[in-house]
């Protein structure tokens, strides 16, 4: 039981951050009809801008909120410059385009915080909540997941009842309607993009913390198991991925604990395809994802 | 004695909303089929499920007295199923010849390793096959387009393209879905002209798609009226032109006396 | 002087050089490419050899993506596979190097069919993710067994020529010697040989463009609803696509791994299959030739790149793998949006001034 429970803590610390990630890729696919495989870079501009902010002295909500509007920027400018002139282009163009936005970022990030790994301090410390028996849960991981739910709860509302996410509606519905409207599509893609990159910078500053000391690599690692989390949920479906990302977390954390012994050599390490294992299996089932929408084919 | 093609009370809908409502159509062996209707009708519902893009849910298809029922839509094309799409669906990037050579493809024996290597049989074939596209070529006056990729022809020329390599299938039964449509008058008057040879020279079976009344009535032998997925009149053309239940619901009764004169 | 012969029958119309310009470049070609490893420094011979490599990787991945319009994020998974069996079956049983390309290719196709049945259903971003899951899972099952990927991560390739050939006698491939009147060293010698594969891979997908069966894997590309409503079995196409492709992966997986004579798991990673595809787009989607160019442009420029990078601001600061990686990031980005057709329609371009030249349109 006691393991149970912090496993089922860790599954939802982890889940909430594929969530976080997952969340800003569909608004995005939806929005321009990119997979931005530059989000893991995103989440690294966070965690990293986050070292520095703090360094710098400011408070922890206050480095924190800066290091994703700074995520966000990022994200805006490559929707801006990069993506939106390929508005049109084959799938296979937007994918390698923003593969390699991502290796451009990257190296930008490698120039600016060099290639030493790095560390963001916990304002909890170690302080931890004792739940039953021997489980405890750190305050950390709870915050965690307080803070992606209560982002992800105002990302949905502003989707629901502000102008701005009505127009994020309107957008990834029909752009040329959209646009025949008087919605600003321009505007509207680089608020989504933004959006997507404060929730990417989000989740690139928990994931770095779930290591005493993280480097390029941590962030990304994040970033790419998320992918399974859009695919199952649905790439049109923010609902969907959301979902599948605290699933997926779970299932990851409790995959290799119950199943992994019993696979042999393939068990060892398992996490590291495990989500991609699941989105296989679960696309034999439903090739649309969970909530995402069949296309209807018309001739 | 049965007609060529049979259309057996077939029923679709779509999340509710009923495309096809028990249609049944029979149609002779070398006729000129018209199907009519307004927009939303269910006319390309109907040709979707004798191509076997759709299955029905309810009812049956026979073409020449086979079942088309458990049959994929390239094994309904491999008994002699054409089809001209609506909104044109040509291979974009591919040259009008073998935009013409892919209709050809259900006739090719040659296995896969004999095209890769290029043996002596592959190259027999595909020059057969091309013999047999430059008449469809000279037939539809498409020859200075041979080489030409399809996505920067204009739009009456693709049309021509696809009627083309529709009949690059050696169909027995060729559905026309709205040929004319969005083509200007003389382009109008050349397919139409085309379907009349295609009907004299070959004696495919053609069901034609159309909703303009006047042009689809001229061409055809007979046809149906469909409207909100039910039939509701079938005859020749004069007996269509007509029937006071055609009149109401597709010219609109402020107009019939115009669409009898 | 007309521009081009008149052509009277349709077996000249197939021809893959069917005038006299054609078979003038065929000629000059050959002599360059025959006459290449004799002229040049050892380190741009490995170019040379690398370009091989990646012209058959590249071939096999346009069969996939450029033909059939299948994108796939795997195709470091099938290289790797391919150069796997390649020093697997070596170490185990000293099968000769002309029997392990094949048989790399055939392991390459059982698992790019199986990928194939499973990706029928999938299309475009959906199919991109599978394939990249595909790629982590066949590298996730390699490094699991160390019998297959070598302990320590990596593994020897020995190069065989014939069967039951003792390591002593292996060693007289990676030698300098004499074959008549030549003398060539190691480098040379698969120079060669990888030429032969790569000419007859290119000939071979060459040939499935202008037979029926590369027309149906574009005609699925471009319409696939339509496609099987004109009677092509788009199952049939796209399996006969993952297989061809995942052949010639698998073949050019084993011919990395012989050139490299080490081979590790983590070299095939996602920046290879993103390369492969930065060359077919380079050169120029659904063509041969793009392929070719694209993978000859790619690793030239790459060693371009090598030699250049350091000496630049900012980029000389990043770490070496980095370095070409970023020049070429700007390099493709730069290309797509000026040049959307890559390279062949940079030639398309050439093409159209020299045939209306004196004028300028």
């Amino acid at each position: 039981m006691t393991d149970v429970i912090m496993l089922a803590a860790a599954g939802l610390s982890l889940g909430a951050m594929y969530a976080l990630v997952a969340l800003g890729f569909s608004v995005i696919y939806r929005a321009s009809r990119v997979f931005n495989f530059a989000h893991g870079e995103l989440l690294g501009i966070g965690a990293f801008s986050m070292t520095s902010l703090l360094a710098a002295g400011l408070p922890w909500p206050a480095a924190l909120a800066v290091a994703m509007t700074l995520a966000g920027l990022i994200a805006a400018g490559v929707e801006r410059a990069v993506v939106r002139p390929m508005i049109g282009r084959p799938v296979f163009v937007t994918i390698i385009l923003t593969l390699f936005v991502a290796l451009l970022l990257r190296a930008l990030m490698i120039v600016i915080w060099g290639v030493q790994p790095r560390a963001i301090e916990s304002p909890f410390g170690e302080a931890e909540l004792a739940v039953s028996g021997d489980a405890a849960i750190s305050y950390q991981t709870l915050a965690q997941i307080g803070v992606a739910v209560l982002a992800m709860a105002a990302f949905f509302a502003l989707l629901k009842y502000s102008r701005l996410g009505i127009g994020m509606r309107a957008t990834s519905t029909d752009q040329e309607v959209a646009q025949a409207l008087g919605i600003p599509v321009g505007r509207v893609l680089g608020a989504t993009w933004f959006l997507a990159g404060m929730l990417a910078g989000l989740a690139g500053v928990f994931a770095a913390m779930k290591h005493a000391m993280f480097g390029h690599e941590s962030t990304l690692i994040i970033a790419f198991r998320a992918f399974p989390a859009v695919i199952v949920g649905g790439l049109t479906s923010p609902v969907g991925t959301v979902i599948a990302g605290f699933l997926l977390g779970l299932l990851e954390i409790f995959a290799p604990v119950y199943l992994g012994p019993h696979l042999g050599g393939f068990g060892h390490n398992l996490q590291n395809v495990f989500p991609y294992v699941i989105m296989i299996l679960f696309l034999m089932v439903r090739p649309y994802g969970l909530l995402g929408q069949r296309d209807v084919e018309r001739l | 004695m049965t007609a060529f093609l049979e259309v057996d009370a077939i029923g679709l809908s779509f999340a509710g909303v009923r495309a096809l409502d028990g249609v049944s159509l029979a149609v002779e062996r070398g006729a000129l089929f018209a199907v009519i209707g307004p927009n939303g009708a269910g006319k390309t519902s109907l040709f979707n499920c004798i191509s076997g893009v759709y299955r029905p849910q309810a009812g049956r298809l026979a073409l020449d007295g086979r079942d088309l029922g458990p049959l994929r839509p390239h094994e309904i094309a491999g008994l002699g199923v054409a089809r001209m799409f609506q909104n044109t669906a040509l291979f974009e990037n591919m040259t009008v010849l073998d935009n013409l050579l892919v209709g050809r493809n259900h006739l090719y024996r040659s296995a896969f390793w004999s095209n890769l290597l290029w043996l002596p049989s592959t190259r027999r074939e595909e020059v057969a096959h091309r013999r047999r596209v430059e008449e469809i070529v000279d037939f539809l006056h498409l020859e200075r387009y041979r080489a030409t990729p399809v996505q920067i022809l204009p739009y009456g020329v693709r049309k021509r393209v696809e009627l083309g390599r529709a009949l690059c299938m050696e169909p027995r039964l060729l559905l026309l879905d709205e040929p004319t449509a969005g083509l200007n008058q003389e382009e109008t008057e050349d397919m139409a002209r085309y379907l009349l040879d295609i009907k004299a020279e070959l004696g495919t079976t053609q069901i034609l798609i159309e909703h303009e009344l006047r042009f689809v009535l001229d061409l055809a032998d007979r046809g149906a009226v469909l409207d909100f997925g039910r039939k509701i009149a079938e005859g020749t053309p004069d007996e269509v032109r007509v029937d006071p239940r055609v009149v109401e619901a597709y010219i609109g009764t402020a107009r019939a006396d115009e669409a009898a004169s | 002087m007309p521009t081009r012969k008149l052509v009277t029958r349709y077996e000249d119309d197939l021809r893959l050089f069917p005038d006299l310009w054609h078979k003038v470049g065929l000629g000059l070609g050959l002599a360059i490419v025959l006459l290449f490893p004799f002229w040049v420094s050892a380190s741009w011979l490995t170019v040379g050899n690398h370009a091989l490599v990646a012209i058959v990787g590249a071939v096999g991945l346009m069969v996939l993506t450029g033909f059939a319009g299948q994108i796939s994020l795997g195709h470091a998974a099938f290289l790797a596979i391919g150069a796997f069996t390649t020093a697997v079956l070596g170490e185990r049983w000293q099968v000769p190097f002309w029997l392990c390309l094949p048989a790399g290719g055939a392991v390459a196709t059982a698992v790019g069919v199986a990928a194939g049945l499973f990706a029928l259903r999938l299309r475009g971003l959906y199919l991109a993710i599978v394939t990249l899951g595909l790629l982590y899972l066949v590298a996730h099952t390699l490094e699991s067994y160390p019998s297959l990927s070598g302990t320590g991560g990596a593994k020897s390739v020995g190069m065989y020529v014939t069967f039951g050939q003792s390591p002593a006698e292996m060693r007289d491939v990676y030698e300098k010697m004499a074959y008549g009147p030549v003398i060539l060293d190691w480098d040379q010698k698969l120079y060669f040989i990888f030429l032969v594969v790569a000419v007859l891979v290119a000939w071979a997908a060459r040939n499935l463009t202008r037979s029926n069966a590369g027309r149906t894997m574009m005609a699925v590309r471009d319409q696939d609803l339509a496609a099987a409503a004109l009677g092509v079995n788009p199952v049939r196409a796209k399996l006969l696509a993952f297989a061809t492709s995942s052949f010639i992966a698998g073949v050019a997986g084993g011919m990395f791994a012989l050139q490299q004579r080490t081979v590790t798991v983590e070299y095939f990673n996602l920046q290879i299959s993103v390369e492969y595809v930065a060359m077919i787009v380079l050169g120029g989607i659904g063509t041969v030739w793009g392929a070719v160019a694209g993978a000859v442009a790619f690793v030239i420029l790459g060693k371009l790149m090598q030699t250049l990078a350091p000496s630049l601001p900012y980029i000389g600061q990043l770490p070496t793998g980095l370095q070409t990686a970023v020049l070429f990031s700007i390099l493709v980005i730069v290309v797509l949006v000026i040049e959307p057709l890559g390279l062949f329609g940079l030639w398309l371009r050439v093409k159209r001034y020299f045939l209306a030249w004196p004028f300028r349109y």
